[in-house]
């Protein structure tokens, strides 16, 4: 296999997708430029390894989203470790009671540049649950691919999930 | 319901990337591939000298020991004396397994072996060094 013709290939259907979900976790043009360099070579390094019984699309959010937390943790010193103990301490206080998914309002959908407003609440909400939105309506990725991706439990993720659009709702009707 | 939330989340637009972010990863590979090149010319060719240089003297050290040991005059009497052979074809087989210098085999086929993968390599990776050469 050529790598160099496959992997233009790879970054012409690839790279808005990745470059998206790296740019939300960055928020930083340049940055989210530099780690997108990477996820590519790295992908090109790697593309011999790759299984092809495995889902291709979950493997490179996998690499984009193992280099955004590298570079950001290595350039900004955030310490997501930290974060993920804090944020399992609330899913363990969380978990008995789990909410259900609220309905949204019809109204919500006449409101004017709702898609501006849908991007301002994504963007307040934590970082690991906006991910599991983005990768599950963007991408069109199962919540046990994305288990995989953020190497999280399966139930985990799907709670998670309930969470995040419950904040979701509530931040777009507020 | 999530069919609500599947419409309204779905209006979440895919950012654009710079202009020229594509050409900049596809010339990062490149530059890559020329440094990856230069590595294994640097390093096959190295041991494509190294292991041709040990085969010589394994060989040398091999024509020596089969000298030194009498090997060699064993070995002669197979294509001699055909009638001996069969009487003391026992004898001869000791003589030759006793006489025969397996240091100096063993070095031998060891360089041999390491000359064979270093070749192999250097002509699997024929291309890179095509790069490589373009590249300097």
């Amino acid at each position: 296999m050529d790598k160099k013709y496959d992997i233009e290939t790879i970054i012409k259907q690839h790279l808005k997708p990745v470059y998206s979900f790296v740019f939300r976790f960055s928020k930083n043009e340049s940055e989210a430029s530099d780690i997108t360099q990477e996820v590519f070579i790295k992908i090109w390094k790697n593309l011999n390894k790759f299984d092809p019984e495995k889902n291709f699309k979950a493997w490179i959010f996998t690499i984009a989203r193992n280099t955004a937390i590298d570079h950001i943790r290595k350039n900004k010193d955030i310490a997501f470790s930290k974060l993920d103990a804090q944020f399992e301490e609330d899913e363990k206080t969380f978990e008995e009671t789990l909410p259900d998914i609220e309905p949204l309002p019809d109204e919500i959908f006449m409101k004017k540049e709702l898609g501006g407003e849908v991007e301002r609440a994504l963007a307040k909400i934590r970082p690991d649950f906006r991910e599991i939105i983005l990768l599950h309506y963007v991408e069109g990725l199962t919540f046990e691919e994305i288990g995989k991706i953020v190497g999280k439990p399966l139930n985990t993720v799907k709670s998670h999930h309930r969470r995040a659009l419950n904040i979701l709702r509530k931040l777009i009707i507020e | 319901m999530e069919n609500k939330y599947k419409k309204l989340l779905g209006s979440i637009n895919l950012i654009e990337p710079p202009k020229g972010l594509a050409n900049q990863i596809v010339f990062r590979i490149r530059e890559e591939e020329k440094r990856l090149a230069r590595i294994k010319a640097l390093a096959f060719g190295g041991s494509g000298i190294v292991s041709s240089g040990l085969s010589l003297w394994a060989a040398i050290y091999f024509i020596n020991s089969i000298k030194e040991t009498g090997f060699g005059k064993y070995f002669s009497l197979i294509f001699s004396e055909n009638g001996a052979i069969l009487s003391y074809w026992r004898e001869l087989s000791l003589s030759l397994i006793e006489t025969l210098p397996v240091i100096g085999l063993m070095a031998l086929l060891g360089a041999i072996a390491f000359f064979v993968w270093s070749a192999t390599n250097i002509f699997k990776n024929r291309h890179s060094y095509g790069s490589f050469m373009l590249a300097n």
